[in-house]
């Protein structure tokens, strides 16, 4: 009989426990399907202690994310508080403990354990109990958590408590990650709108397109290597004959680099009409700037005022690379003439230098991204070999002119890309002025104009040979000479004329101190989709012909233009002996 | 004016090739020549170029393509003493080192016997 009544109490109890565990079960469920429906990590905190106190029917519970920077576990929610943050070093109290050690604890009585932290009492007017605390861990068993509940309603936390917060604790992780995530994806997403509004304001002070007299031609060009950077150039108008032009670059990059140079470049824009002398402008901007530029920060400038009515620049170096001018006839000089950077001497004094500007005469200003950029191995593009890329290409118009020493930068640092999809490491600013030349004879030049025959190419090649070996070619060089202009004229009347013998070919031969130019202009839009305008035509046939001229070459340039396309070949004068130039 | 001339010699065919080998003047023959020996059968091909004045892309084409054919043809097209722009143009496309080359005539043709 008692053994009957022994089993019944028995079964009792047991049924009691599984209800217990029934109910449990189906809050984590309800838990698991709340908080997968929110990724606002403050409102999942809440939801989190709700659960857990509710279920485990307690007075209070707290979930405290790791900040593991700091190694301290932080909360921003404490319930029937208001919301604040409360932080705590990892170590310290029994949340602290749990979240060092990765153990789950279960205290009947908080004041007799050496582990409580009786402060956070004093502070908050709660009297802790009993505690029920465990550790949230990630899926690469990593620590993210730990979640404590405090004073249970009647009695202390049972064994099936510990179980509960440790079933909570594994669902909660997902969410919790779910939402860290998120919260540092908001971030970063609003700090890039942020730099590219920075970014576009900056690029709105830059002027875009810039008109000067109907004899000069200017390219810009500015790069950040950051989304916001430290260089700039501006084109202010002086009077109706004069106008400014200048470049700068502020060290360092990124925002503060970009403010300061907002600065200046209004300073500038103030300054800058006030003075038809560059070196008192500089003078004025460098009085202005000093007590304003924040320490290690300093700026360099070039400064230059072109009198556009008597053909002279005026150009001051305030301790920026030199500005480079290339003369008609194809000799390039560094202008250096100046002074120290801006923004550290209050009274330091600058001087200009007074350069004759004719037509064919270009001036290149850049920073100092584009000769310091640098390859792998460290090796910097340098002045020199920038100074021979602008020496080689100054007889192009200024937007080809900037195209191809970008080009020349991207190739000698091995970028793939252009600097337009690939940011560069340094801020990247050219500036090319040129005076345009009325006729392209002035140099050493001889010019033939054929019809579109094949006919013709025996007189091509031997006008060629002739211009080659009247200007020193060797026998090799000679041969590659002939070889490109050939293979270009026959392009020009296939592809560029469509052998129209009514279309002509202007070829136009020139000497310059350091290479021999030739170009060929035809009536065409450009050989450069052959296959595509001569779907016929076995591509056997031509498809050498490019590939010559360039590997015969050392430029071959392609421009279009409103009338025709026009093919320029470039090859450099070597002086050496006969027979040792094999390229 | 290109001048081609062709003898037959065993299983060889030497052809010669002179002058200009360019759009204006010889690659077409030279195409022609060298196809029409393929067609036959000839597909073991001497090509002396010692007396090649100018070959332009046009009449280089027309040998890559012919040696491509002899090779499909289980052939080959061997070069034989060429001039010395017939060398820049095979440096300049990098073809020296795919099409074999021979200071002389006999070297070219001793080749094949290897």
């Amino acid at each position: 009989m008692s053994e009957s009544i022994n089993t019944a109490q028995g079964l009792k109890t047991q049924l009691k426990l599984a209800r217990k565990k029934i109910r449990h079960l189906t809050s984590l469920l309800e838990a698991t399907n709340t908080l997968s429906s929110t990724l606002d990590l403050n409102r999942l905190l809440e939801l989190i202690m709700d659960f857990a106190t509710k279920d485990l029917n307690a007075e209070r519970s707290t979930l405290f994310l790791l900040d593991r920077k700091r190694n301290e576990l932080w909360s921003r929610i404490a319930q029937d508080l208001e919301i604040r943050e409360i932080r705590l070093p990892v170590g310290t109290g029994f949340a602290g403990w749990v979240a060092k050690t990765g153990s789950i604890i279960n205290i009947k009585n908080a004041y007799e354990d050496p582990r409580f932290n009786r402060e956070i009492d004093k502070k908050s007017g709660f009297r802790t109990q009993n505690v029920l605390c465990a550790p949230i861990w990630n899926s690469s068993k990593e620590l993210i958590g730990v979640m404590q509940v405090l004073n249970k309603k009647h009695g202390s936390f049972t064994k099936e408590d510990e179980e509960f917060l440790i079933a909570l604790s594994k669902q909660v992780s997902l969410s919790l990650q779910n939402a860290i995530l998120h919260r540092d994806a908001l971030e970063k997403k609003k700090m890039e709108e942020e730099i590219k509004l920075a970014k576009e304001i900056q690029a709105s002070l830059l002027p875009q397109k810039v008109d000067l007299a109907d004899n000069l031609e200017i390219s810009t060009t500015c790069i950040p290597c950051e989304a916001v950077g430290g260089d700039s150039y501006d084109v202010i108008p002086i009077d109706r004959t004069h106008v400014g032009i200048s470049i700068a670059d502020v060290s360092g990059k990124g925002i503060p680099a970009a403010l300061l140079m907002v600065n200046i470049q209004s300073a500038m824009r103030v300054i800058a009409p006030q003075h038809d002398s560059p070196s008192m402008a500089v003078e004025s901007l460098n009085k202005s700037l000093c007590g304003n530029v924040p320490a290690g920060l300093f700026v360099t400038l070039l400064y230059c005022i072109l009198d556009i009515s008597k053909g002279y620049i005026y150009l001051c170096n305030a301790g920026h690379p030199p500005a480079i001018f290339v003369s008609h006839n194809g000799k390039a000089r560094p202008l250096y003439r100046g002074g120290v950077i801006l923004g550290v001497m209050g009274d330091a004094k600058y001087e200009h230098e007074k350069i004759p500007y004719k037509p064919g005469d270009t001036l290149v200003m850049f920073t100092d991204g584009i000769i310091e950029a640098m390859k792998k191995n460290g090796d910097a593009f340098g002045l020199e070999r920038l100074t021979k890329v602008i020496e080689k290409t100054s007889s192009l118009c200024p937007d080809d002119m900037r195209q191809a020493i970008l080009q020349e930068v991207s190739r000698f640092i091995g970028n793939k890309m252009s600097f337009q999809d690939s940011p560069p490491q340094d801020d990247l600013t050219l500036v090319i002025l040129k005076y345009k030349n009325t006729a392209s004879t002035d140099f050493a030049a001889e010019k033939l104009t054929i019809p579109s025959s094949i006919k013709e190419m025996r007189k091509v090649d031997l006008k060629t040979e002739r211009f080659a070996r009247k200007h020193g070619l060797n026998r090799l060089e000679t041969h590659r000479l002939c070889l490109a202009v050939h293979e270009a004229v026959l392009n020009a009347i296939i592809h560029g004329n469509r052998g129209n013998p009514k279309c002509d070919v202007k070829i136009i031969f020139e000497s310059h101190p350091a290479s021999l130019r030739v170009s060929i202009k035809d009536h065409g839009e450009g050989f450069d989709a052959p296959s595509r305008r001569h779907p016929k035509r076995s591509p056997r046939t031509r498809e050498w012909g490019l590939d010559l001229m360039k590997s015969s070459m050392d430029s071959v340039d392609l421009r279009k233009h409103h009338d025709g396309f026009e093919v320029i070949l470039t090859k450099n004068i070597r002086r050496r002996s006969h027979g040792k130039n094999r390229r | 004016m290109a001048k081609i001339g062709v003898k037959i010699s065993g299983d060889i065919a030497l052809v010669h090739a002179a002058g200009r080998i360019t759009l204006d003047e010889g690659s077409s023959n030279l195409r022609e020549s060298l196809r029409g020996l393929i067609e036959e059968g000839k597909n073991k091909i001497v090509l002396n170029l010692s007396k090649v004045k100018f070959m332009d892309s046009s009449g280089f084409g027309a040998l890559v393509e012919c040696y491509t054919s002899a090779r499909k043809h289980g052939g080959d097209l061997r070069i034989a003493s060429p001039s010395f722009k017939v060398i820049d143009i095979l440096s300049l496309t990098k073809m020296d080192k795919i099409i074999k080359s021979y200071n002389s005539e006999n070297e070219a043709i001793k080749s094949f016997a290897k």
